[in-house]
């Protein structure tokens, strides 16, 4: 009964965002620094720092300022930039599009590269394609994603001008341009998941192939192409499925780093310079977007996967 | 003498491991003749299966055939390369594996899985294979196979997927079918269901069958001729009429003597235990446990050579001659101690399992009904006997077990130790009084821990101050392993000496009751026997009272004093061991025992093969349990549940034996009986007791 | 019944340690990744000694002092100084390896005090279960709902920027990941007829969970911790490139890259070196686990019969 299961993961999800906001709320109200103050500067008289902390309701009790802001965000209001003339809802609407490119740009490259190194890899076991696999894959998992930045700039753009280094250009506006200006960031953070998808790809299909049910389709006399595509591949692709998918929190964090390297206007560097301002509201709503997204694409993940896997029916 | 249909020569497979090579079987060598089914017979460790995968180039990554010839309808099979491999395989030879869970692709419907194998062999149209499908699958007597067909496996019980198994393997007609344990997973009246399908199609399409098994009763019941196994070797071949009737090999003869009965004899055990692959002996792999061996037994490993009608690996058998397979010794009656009062007894005991896995499943509706493990039991062990308690998967006996040693909480009922409620016991006392030996020898002891260490804390636990040295090394002795034991870990130690340091750990605090949860079911036959005594022994020797779990009826014929029937949670039938087999009364009991297959080739089986599975355990049946597979079954049995009910031969749970039983609503019973038996009336509308008088 | 497979492997083997090590002496490359995580790690205490201790005088140019004419800035490898000077002249090798003092601290730290405390709690939920275990895995749920870096970035801005802010932060962003993890392996070996027959015998409780349960749960959890000592590295380094880790005048790996990123054409040496030293740290760590988890996989371990 795949509706019921469907129904439960759904209802587990609702304490899970409302657990995330709670963090999130609380993290940033223990930030030190009083950002009345560093807003108003050190002329501010007390009197000013009292009428404005009214004004933002920081004066009353955590759990209420904490109710405040959920009955907030439930509306769609995330508050007040401190530090910059708009709502917070209103930056993060113009940033999000841009880290959302990117993610989607580097989990493509991952992909396309990841899956079929992987199922090289695990079905040619021992020979020289695996081990190059396995050291590429390693390589790329302990490279720091900054340095690769940086180094890919150096090459690329600097030294052989193909690609320019950043600025987003948006899809809608020139494609060309866009990808051509989102493939040095999108090759940064995609390396390193890609990394982590060919391993598990291989360890998956490694996985699959000493099975019982391939040696039973030896047995049936079926041609090893017919057995590997049908019998193996789909199974061994499911786990793969959902290890994409909790690695998706990586991208995001990788975004934080690589946006910073090559000027990318998104929620990473947002994130970034408002915890340089203090502008806390602005940290707070980035984070809990990011953190939101995260656990949706957990649940999308989870879903398809039982979409695909026909045991998965009761919970 | 026609040529073999297959024809195995000198057959030798290595495996490259960490340890160097490994031979897994040696120079062996069997034919199998058109039309007959050959059984290879062989404990662990013998290298049946491996001969299989060798004739089929199914090893895995690490084997290689190291010489030896298969040759196929005068093909040899070992020169063939994978290309040509797929023409063979499925069309001319086909393998029945033994795990049907494993064995079929989870993502793929079963149907898919049949259509496949013959969309590769043969010229027909995705319909026309489909059509065929359906039909195999009608074949195998699964019901409803429309819609079968499009389900996945894990939807199938245990039963079905081997069905679907044997459909996969018979449909492109092979001419040779190989069936590597295809019985061993499953239930004995489900077994019973399968060997008899075999049977039939390899009768119908006329095929040549190996049937690899290690239960010698299956290869005497099915099987023409047979090859006995032996660490990698085949020791003896010939008809399976002569073999087993008038072995010669000396491992042949022991491995019938050592096999628990039902007939009332006393088994002969063997001694010692099958060697490791890589620490065969010189000589004789069989010497060293062979009553017979002599200096010129270890110099070679014997070759088969024939003799009369068959064939022997034994330098020694002109001397030895056959050998008696059914040992002297009349069943010893367990010298019977005096039976005490009952010490334990349950009262109508229930025990659900929800299969929830979190809370919210809990309480959404539309989840899975509880399954009710035990339903309403009532059962006694009195001091100082051995109460068997035996059925098959889903009978609740493991359940009802655990509840006895409070390792799960029932639902209701009422269970009392010593003349006591158990809620009234303390954990403390009830832990050191009633005591549990598991089932699976890998997994019943803590890998992590040495024997000593094991031992050791249940010395401590008894008794804080005793010298845990001693201790150790006298409960060691006890249940027959060399003190030394106690510094080697788990993995080092075979099967049995695993079970029996299970044993004493039970022993260590000294307890009055043992529950003992199939205990030897995972051992090999010969070295089973060896527990069973040692088991029979501690009881007399410590005034123990056992409760022995088991679906295996000879292993219980040959260590209970009485014997209680589940099934699906019920006790169907209670009484005496000999009266309970000699006549069983109720009609599952029937059933399962004539499912026992003896070793004796000419003994007359007339088997009850039951109809259908067992049923789901979370929606069991209205009225009598046992209703939809009863060959009896009458229409009361659809309305009402049947009581346990005594009378002079034991008590049943059964109408057809209510008229000698005496229970309290036995008038209403009669009376509704009497109209039943009348009549084939309509009466599966009424649902309550009263009659229509 | 009993269990056949088809190929063989022999019954008698070392045990325990001794097994694990011989499994992982085998392949090469952990071999290797251990040796690069000890001179990793040699060189980081090398550089405490001198900087708590010895007052910098070991390892000179570490920090700038205006008063010391020997400062020249952006100079290329030579042989005073093997991996250049930086922007301020201060010696790029010195503070290379300083900055290895900074990032194995923070990697060891944070990660043995996570497993520790993550271990526990996953152990037991997974051995209690009910109640305690469904409210353990959905804290657990919750902190591993925020990508690891953004949680990391939040609590380092709360707490502060100092290096034992920065443990304190990666530690807590680890706890859920080890919890996880035990908790489901912990939940297996619960499964366990030996944990049933500890029950039987009527083992104290924190005997079962210390004695039975918890060391068949270790293997999972130390390839666990060695990969998450590999990410600490470079979630440290991330942070500090940021300017949201350890603060200057101490050195990180990270911090170096940053303030080399504006001369990457100039003078490369700069961002290259230190670069390098978290990459190599990182394989080393990475290689480390992987020879565990090869090394102590049940599959290679188990006892297969014919």
């Amino acid at each position: 009964m795949k509706s019921r299961y469907i129904a439960i993961r759904l209802l587990q999800t609702v304490p899970v965002l409302f657990g995330v906001s709670v963090v999130v709320f609380i993290i940033i109200h223990s930030a030190p620094g009083d950002p009345i103050v560093n807003m108003l500067g050190i002329e501010a008289t007390d009197e000013n720092i009292a009428e404005l902390r009214a004004a933002y309701g920081l004066n009353d009790p955590l759990y209420v300022q904490y109710f405040n802001w959920l009955a907030g965000i439930l509306q769609g209001n995330l508050g007040q930039s401190l530090t910059r003339n708009r709502s917070v809802t209103a930056l993060i609407v113009s940033r999000l599009p841009a880290t959302l490119f990117l993610a989607a740009a580097s989990m493509f490259i991952a992909i396309a590269i990841a899956i079929p190194a992987g199922i090289v890899s695990g079905v040619r076991k021992g020979t020289a394609s695996d081990y190059g696999v396995t050291i590429g894959a390693l390589t790329g998992v302990s490279i720091p994603n900054f340095w690769l930045g940086l180094v890919l700039i150096l090459v690329f753009a600097r030294t052989f001008g193909i690609f320019p280094s950043g600025n987003y250009v948006p899809l809608t506006e020139n494609p060309v341009a866009a990808l051509r200006h989102v493939a040095l960031p999108a090759v940064t953070i995609g390396t390193a998941f890609a990394a982590l998808l060919a391993r598990q790809t291989r360890s998956s299909m490694l996985d699959n192939l000493n099975q019982e049910y391939i040696k039973m389709a030896k047995s049936k006399g079926l041609h090893s192409r017919k057995i590997f595509v049908r019998h193996a591949l789909k199974q061994a692709l499911l786990p793969v499925i959902t290890v994409a998918g909790l690695q998706f929190g990586y991208l995001l964090s990788a975004t934080v780093v690589v946006e910073q390297v090559f000027a990318w206007p998104g929620m990473g560097r947002l994130i970034w310079s408002s915890v340089q301002q203090q502008d806390y509201p602005t940290v707070q709503g980035a984070v809990l977007v990011v953190a939101t997204l995260f656990v949706l694409v957990n649940l999308l993940v989870d879903l398809t996967y039982s979409y695909l896997d026909p045991r998965v029916s009761v919970s | 003498m026609p040529d073999p249909l297959l024809s195995v020569q000198d057959l030798t497979t290595e495996f490259a491991t960490a340890q160097g090579s490994i031979r897994a079987i040696e120079n062996v060598d069997f034919e199998l003749r058109s039309g007959e089914t050959l059984g290879i017979v062989g404990e662990s460790g013998s290298g049946k299966s491996v001969t299989a995968r060798s004739i089929m180039r199914l090893l895995d990554d690490n084997g290689r055939i190291a010489s030896g010839n298969v040759k196929l309808d005068g093909h040899e099979l070992t020169k063939l390369s994978e290309r040509e491999l797929t023409d063979v395989r499925g069309s001319e030879i086909a393998m029945i594996f033994q795990d049907p869970m494993s064995a079929l692709t989870p993502v793929l419907t079963v149907g898919r899985q049949i259509t496949e194998t013959i969309l590769e062999h043969q010229n027909v149209t995705k319909a026309r294979a489909r059509k065929e499908a359906i039909e195999l699958l009608d074949r195998v007597r699964i019901p409803d196979p429309e819609s079968v067909i499009d389900t996945y496996p894990h939807q199938l019980s245990g039963g079905q997927r081997q069905r679907v198994l044997i459909a996969i393997a018979v449909s492109c007609d092979p001419s040779v079918l190989i069936a590597d344990e295809p019985t061993t997973a499953l239930d004995v009246t489900i077994e019973a269901q399968i060997l008899d399908l075999l049977k039939d199609l390899v009768r119908e399409r006329e095929m040549s069958l190996i049937q690899i098994t290690h239960d010698l009763g299956v290869v005497a019941e099915t099987c023409d001729r047979v090859a006995v196994m032996y660490a990698g070797r085949v020791v003896e071949q010939g008809p399976v009429s002569e073999v087993f009737v008038e072995p010669r090999h000396p491992y042949t003869g022991g491995l019938l003597r050592s096999t628990p009965r039902i007939a009332d004899v006393e088994p002969d055990l063997l001694a010692g235990n099958v060697p490791d692959p890589g620490e065969r002996p010189n000589g004789c792999n069989f010497a060293p446990r062979c009553p017979h061996s002599t200096e010129d037994c270890r110099v070679d490993d014997p070759l088969l050579d024939p003799v009369d009608n068959r064939e022997i690996a034994c330098v020694r058998t002109e001397t030895i001659g056959s050998i008696d397979p059914i040992p002297d010794e009349a069943r010893r009656e367990s010298a019977r101690s005096e039976t005490g009062k009952t010490i334990v007894e349950g009262e109508a005991i229930q025990k659900e399992f929800t299969s929830a896995d979190s809370l919210l499943d809990r309480f959404l509706p539309g989840g899975d009904p509880p399954v009710k493990a035990v339903d309403g039991v009532d059962i006694s062990l009195a001091q100082g006997e051995t109460l068997g308690l035996v059925g098959e998967s889903g009978s609740g006996k493991t359940t009802l077990g655990r509840l006895l040693l409070k390792l799960t909480d029932r639902t209701d009922g009422k269970i009392s130790f010593d003349d006591r409620p158990l809620t009234d016991v303390s954990n403390t006392e009830l832990r050191q009084r009633i005591q549990f030996i598991f089932q699976d020898p890998n997994s019943s002891l803590n890998p992590r821990q040495t024997i000593g260490t094991i031992l050791g804390y249940a010395v401590k636990k008894h008794d804080p101050a005793a010298d845990v040295e001693v201790r150790t090394a006298e409960l060691l002795t006890e249940v027959g392993l060399d003190p030394e034991t106690k510094h080697e870990y788990p993995h080092q130690l075979s099967g049995g000496q695993k079970q029996r340091v299970g044993v004493a750990r039970a022993l260590a605090v000294d307890p009055d009751v043992v529950v003992a949860d199939e205990p030897t079911s995972a051992l090999d036959v010969s070295i089973q026997g060896q527990l069973l005594d040692l088991l029979d022994e501690i009881r007399r020797d410590r005034g123990l009272s056992m409760i022995f779990i088991s679906h295996d009826l000879s292993v219980i014929r040959h260590i209970a004093d009485r014997v209680a029937v589940m099934y699906l949670g019920r006790i169907v039938e209670v009484g005496e061991t000999q009266d309970l087999f000699e006549s069983p009364q109720h009609p599952y009991t029937e059933a399962l025992l004539s499912a026992v297959s003896s070793p004796d080739p000419h003994a007359d089986t007339e088997r009850i093969v039951l109809d259908g599975e067992i049923p789901d355990p979370k929606r069991p049946p209205t009225g009598c349990n046992f209703v939809t597979r009863c060959p009896e079954a009458m229409p009361e049995c659809k309305r009402r549940d049947p009581e346990l009910a005594a009378n002079d031969d034991g008590e049943v749970a059964c109408f057809l034996h209510h008229d000698a039983a005496r229970s309290e609503t036995d008038r209403t019973d009669n009376l509704n009986e009497d109209s039943a038996s009348g009549s084939e009336a309509t009466d599966t509308t009424r649902a309550d007791r009263s009659g229509d008088l | 019944m009993s269990n056949e497979s088809t190929s063989g492997q022999q019954a008698t083997r070392p045990t325990g340690l001794r097994r694990t090590w011989r499994g992982f002496r085998s392949h090469g490359l952990a071999v290797a990744g251990l040796v690069v995580v000890s001179v990793v790690t040699v060189v980081g205490l090398l550089a405490y000694i001198d900087d708590t201790f010895l007052g910098n005088a070991l390892i000179t140019s570490v920090y700038y002092s205006p008063f010391e004419p020997r400062f020249i800035p952006l100079q290329g490898p030579s042989m005073a100084h093997p991996f250049g000077t930086d922007t301020l002249g201060r010696d790029v090798l010195a503070r290379t390896i300083y900055g290895a003092k900074v990032s194995i601290q923070v990697a060891l730290t944070a990660v043995l005090v996570a497993a520790t405390i993550g271990s526990l709690l996953g152990v037991l939920a997974g051995y209690a279960g009910g109640y305690v275990e469904t409210i353990l895995m959905r804290a657990v749920d919750v902190m591993l709902g925020f990508p690891a870096l953004v949680l990391a970035i939040g609590l380092v801005a709360a707490l502060g920027f100092t290096l034992m802010n920065v443990i304190i932060a990666l530690g807590i962003v680890y706890i859920p990941q080890f919890a996880r993890i035990a908790r489901s392996t912990a939940l297996s070996v619960s499964n366990e007829e030996y944990v049933d027959a500890a029950k039987t015998m009527g083992y104290s409780t924190p005997h079962i969970v210390f004695r039975e349960v918890l060391p068949n749960c270790l293997s999972p959890l130390l390839v666990q911790a060695s990969l998450l000592m590999a990410f600490a590295i470079i979630a440290e380094a991330s942070l500090s490139f940021l300017g949201l880790g350890v603060q200057p005048p101490t050195p990180t790996w990270g911090q170096m890259v940053s303030d080399g990123s504006g001369y990457l054409t100039s003078a490369p040496w700069i961002s290259l070196f230190p670069g390098a030293a978290i990459f190599v740290t990182v394989l080393g760590f990475n290689l480390i686990g992987d020879g565990l988890r090869d090394a102590l996989d049940p599959r290679e371990n188990a006892e297969r019969r014919f």
